[in-house]
């Protein structure tokens, strides 16, 4: 556990997080968000217990490397297609609100 | 119709010709109708399967049926399948329909493998109760009152409950065994890289599986066997030549078998489950195999050392569901930024939410080494361990879960608590090995107790045959 009880995540890096992760956190959740956050790192600082000097990090599982195949061009997905599951699109975009608000 | 529990007793009928895949389809097409309160369906694809059912009835007749001829399969709703929608089990895909179908899945239909429909899950496959669905929480069909585990729980309930032959989950941390052994099925979960994940919604890349759920371990072994093997769309998937694991499943040597001391003296091991473990460990004794008690000190690191590397990938995997080209869309924003923003907060759900903030926070950039690097340190570490194991000794064997099937809501207010129902089964996902749940008796509740067995990288034929052995004595 964290011996200084200093939460790991306070209010505002909560926010800055979530702005990050492109989510909204509404004033009502913050207190609960915030203690499951916590409650969870607490739990995890468990690792740092472990003395892991000189260990490389392991990034990759599969042991066969470069594993390619031969770069064929190929239409696999039409227009018309991609285009179909957009929850807004033209006869050839896709469409978005403004990306700049000026009004 | 009686329950059929196995592919060889379903195609004996239907090559005697008292049995059609047709009736097959009606019967668990009823079964699914008649049990619709376990919520293991998100959809039936019912006229369809009519249809397939049909076009293999005539393959038969024409003895030129594939080699699932007479297998109907459900698939959990995280693999895609062309022109059917895809959910993950979250708001955020809302519409979504696959535009192409997953290689694991089109190889089985190249067998003739008819679907019935896809299944409930944890909301992209994040939960260990599948309580974490848009679409509602699945029930236990031994206890509708408990769960039937997570995330694959629909999977698990629609085979305990003979809505289908087989079904395919996902396993990321136990999504496979663990609802097998709360559902008193088989599951498996290959080595990482065994099948091909083209197709699968990403959770964790490091970390998932396609997995299979089935009555029986020739079942299982026949529907790997189909789905193993090198892709063309997937780079990580082994070249490896994949063994007819459904022809070797004949075990008649005397195994090394190591059960690791921390599980069964661990502080939550339910004493019932522990008392099924040991039974089989004696017995193994008794037959004259080797079973030794190994140390295993980093146990209580492997559930932390998880749960940083997969909230870290599923932050980056997740950040796709934007809202911009496909799925849900939020409408009450102004402009780009609010859309994205907007979209997200309102698609996913509040454990999807969490584990995408734990994992934003661990990559950031002053916490990146203290939990990310140390998270993929110690990854190795508890890999290393696990293969000097297996040096030593051809399988471990532990319990699958600590408990069986716990009530519904039992955990809502411990987060940590629910984390640890998958103590014993992340760390092969932790090392990529392949691992089984099969079943292993039942409380004096009435629920069903899951044994688990493990071995080394690629070892799934030894696996599986073991697995026989075991479920035969």
């Amino acid at each position: 556990m964290n011996p200084n009880s200093q939460p790991n995540v306070d209010r505002q890096t909560l926010h800055k997080i979530a702005q990050l992760a492109r989510l909204d956190i509404a004033a009502t959740e913050e207190e609960a968000v915030l203690s499951d956050l916590n409650q969870i790192l607490d739990w995890v600082e468990k690792l740092k217990e472990l003395d892991t000097e000189g260990v490389e990090p392991l990034r990759f599982m599969s042991g066969e490397m470069n594993n390619l195949r031969e770069d064929i061009p190929n239409n696999a997905l039409n227009k018309s297609a991609a285009l179909k599951l957009a929850p807004k699109a033209d006869q050839d975009h896709i469409l978005v609100p403004k990306v700049l608000n000026n009004d | 119709m009686k329950e059929y529990s196995s592919l060889k007793a379903i195609q004996q009928e239907l090559q005697g010709g008292s049995l059609t895949c047709s009736q097959l389809v009606e019967h668990y097409l009823e079964n699914i109708d008649k049990k619709v309160d376990l919520n293991a369906f998100l959809e039936t694809y019912s006229n369809e399967a009519r249809q397939q059912a049909q076009v293999v009835d005539q393959k038969i007749a024409e003895n030129r049926a594939g080699k699932l001829a007479g297998m109907v399969i459900g698939i959990k709703d995280v693999l895609c399948y062309q022109n059917h929608p895809l959910q993950c089990s979250s708001k955020i895909l809302d519409g979504f329909e696959s535009q192409f179908t997953a290689t694991a899945v089109q190889r089985l239909l190249n067998e003739d493998v008819i679907i019935i429909g896809r299944q409930n899950c944890d909301e992209f496959a994040m939960g260990s109760s599948n309580e974490n669905s848009a679409f509602g929480v699945v029930r236990n069909a031994t206890n509708p009152a408990h769960v039937p585990g997570g995330s694959s729980g629909g999977s698990a309930v629609a085979v305990q409950a003979d809505m289908c032959l087989v079904s395919l989950g996902s396993d990321t941390g136990g999504s496979v065994r663990q609802p097998a052994a709360f559902c008193g099925v088989v599951g498996l979960k290959p080595s990482y890289g065994r099948i091909s994940r083209y197709g699968l919604a990403a959770y964790a890349s490091s970390f998932d599986c396609i997995g299979i759920f089935g009555k029986n371990i020739a079942d299982v072994a026949l529907v790997l066997e189909v789905m193993a093997g090198a892709d063309e769309f997937d780079t990580t998937v082994s070249k490896k030549s994949v063994p007819e694991y459904s022809k070797a499943l004949s075990f008649d040597r005397k195994a090394k078998v190591a059960y690791l001391k921390e599980t069964l003296e661990s502080e939550g091991l339910h004493p019932e489950v522990k008392q099924a473990t040991q039974a089989t460990l004696d017995f193994l004794k008794t037959e004259g195999h080797t079973v030794e008690s190994v140390d295993f000190p980093l146990l209580d690191y492997i559930l932390p050392t998880y749960y940083i590397l997969t909230t870290a990938e599923a932050s980056s995997n997740l950040s796709r569901y934007d809202g911009v080209r496909y799925g849900f869309r939020s409408t009450s924003a102004e402009d780009l930024q609010q859309m994205y923003t907007q979209t997200r907060t309102e698609g996913f759900g509040a454990e999807v939410k969490r584990r995408i903030l734990l994992g934003t926070y661990v990559l950031s950039a002053s916490y990146y080494d203290a939990y990310y690097t140390q998270a993929q340190k110690v990854r190795r570490l508890i890999k290393d361990a696990t293969d000097k194991l297996f040096e030593q000794y051809d399988f471990i064997v532990l319990p699958t879960t600590p408990n069986t099937a716990f009530e519904i809501g039992a955990h809502n207010d411990n987060l940590v608590e629910m984390y640890l129902e998958d103590l014993f089964t992340v760390q092969a996902n932790v090392v990529g090995v392949p691992a089984i749940s099969i079943p292993n008796g039942r409380a004096t509740n009435g629920l069903p107790i899951g044994l688990q067995v493990m071995a080394a990288t690629y070892q799934e034929d030894d696996l599986l045959s073991f697995s026989q052995y075991l479920l035969e004595s």
